[in-house]
């Protein structure tokens, strides 16, 4: 198990976020490091669910997303591990 | 001060303490003991407000070369405020040796503004932002709509207030390059354009003098109403098509100079002039049939 995997806490940095009438995807900006990143509705469904501050493992969070009892995929697995990596590197997440 | 539109005598301020350029939101000390700068401003500065006054938030001296290079192939160098952003280019270029200064001074200084590399052009009330990369025809189109009515903000630099959102005027002499300069020349065979050059890249550049009637508009800013991300494609009919705003969001803010200073602020400006404006895609070939495509794009 990675680190990334393990139960861990996150919270969220102050972020600025922006969406438009014309599309579900989100724009955040990033005070900190100053830069834009585009996510699209799971995503930023999925930094919502990891900032609520509990500890949860990549597979819970999946699991949270998906919103069904049903095992997930691994695809839908590979996408949450991804994406928290993602969020972690770009200050969008932080280890609490 | 010279009057606008009454050809400019360029005194021997240039030279000594310097003449002080009036472009929208910026006054420049412009200094050089080159003629070629003074001709320069003569020819396409004519209708600018300037004065012997050694002031300015810009100060851009062009400097001949030292030594031997005063004689054996003479050089002009930037000096911007004290740095010297660029290597000395030939003598010749002097003049173009200011543009480029000037326009290192408002992508690295101007940052009480929000500043984007895009043309800006008005009609009707209602402004165009243009952002593009280099070789997208972004100055072509931008020369093409000022020259048949359009109001010049700017071709290079959109200027945005970010208290108000509102886009600065700096109009300045136009950037032509390659093909483009005989098409506008084709076009616009009245127009006052300045001495041909190869940059440092080799690449052929004219500046062509802006509209009178856009520079005595200085000092009226504007309001955007569409962001429209132009490409030149050769052959292809014009096709504009709508661009979801949070990707023009994310492809305006990858044009900003100076996010990263205005921080929050410049993000919620940059929101919120792309969320009041049409955001397009426009390719095109034909410079006629976008005009036309243009002009009724904004009348409706």
């Amino acid at each position: 198990m990675t680190e990334i995997e393990k139960p861990r806490r996150w919270k969220a940095p102050v972020l600025v976020w922006t969406r438009f009438e014309d599309s579900t995807e989100w724009v955040v900006f990033n005070p900190q490091s100053t830069e834009l990143h585009l996510i699209n509705e799971v995503a930023h469904r999925l930094w919502a669910l990891a900032s609520e501050g509990r500890a949860r493992t990549v597979e819970d969070l999946a699991v949270a997303l998906a919103a069904e009892d049903a095992p997930v995929s691994s695809e839908a697995l590979r996408f949450t591990r991804d994406m928290l990596v993602f969020m972690d590197d770009t200050g969008l997440l932080q280890p609490a | 001060m010279n009057r606008p539109g009454q050809s400019l005598s360029v005194d021997s301020s240039l030279s000594s303490t310097g003449l002080q350029v009036e472009i929208g939101p910026f006054l420049v000390r412009v200094r050089s003991e080159l003629p070629v700068v003074a001709t320069h401003l003569s020819l396409l500065y004519c209708d600018f407000p300037i004065r012997a006054v050694p002031e300015g938030q810009f100060d851009v001296a062009i400097v001949g070369g030292s030594g031997l290079h005063r004689w054996w192939r003479p050089q002009a160098m930037a000096v911007v405020n004290g740095a010297r952003p660029y290597l000395p280019l030939p003598a010749v270029l002097g003049g173009a040796v200011m543009e480029w200064g000037l326009n290192w001074c408002i992508g690295n200084k101007a940052h009480r503004f929000l500043v984007l590399h895009a043309a800006v052009v008005e009609r009707g009330g209602n402004a165009i932002i243009l952002p593009a990369p280099p070789g997208s025809g972004k100055s072509t189109l931008c020369a093409a709509l000022v020259y048949s009515g359009w109001r010049l903000l700017s071709d290079e630099f959109a200027i945005v207030d970010p208290d108000t959102r509102q886009l600065l005027p700096s109009p300045r002499p136009l950037s032509l390059k390659e093909g483009s300069i005989e098409i506008i020349r084709r076009r616009h065979p009245s127009v006052v354009y300045g001495p041909e050059g190869h940059d440092v890249e080799g690449t052929r550049f004219v500046h062509a003098r802006p509209p009178s009637a856009s520079v005595q508009r200085a000092h009226e800013p504007a309001t955007a109403s569409c962001v429209i991300f132009p490409r030149y494609v050769p052959g292809k009919e014009t096709t504009i098509e709508r661009v979801p705003k949070a990707h023009a969001l994310m492809d305006l803010a990858g044009q900003s100079f100076n996010i990263a200073y205005n921080g929050t602020k410049g993000f919620d400006c940059l929101t919120r002039m792309v969320g009041q404006s049409d955001c397009l895609r426009l390719e095109y070939s034909d410079l006629d049939d976008v005009l036309v495509q243009l002009n009724r794009l904004i009348a409706a």
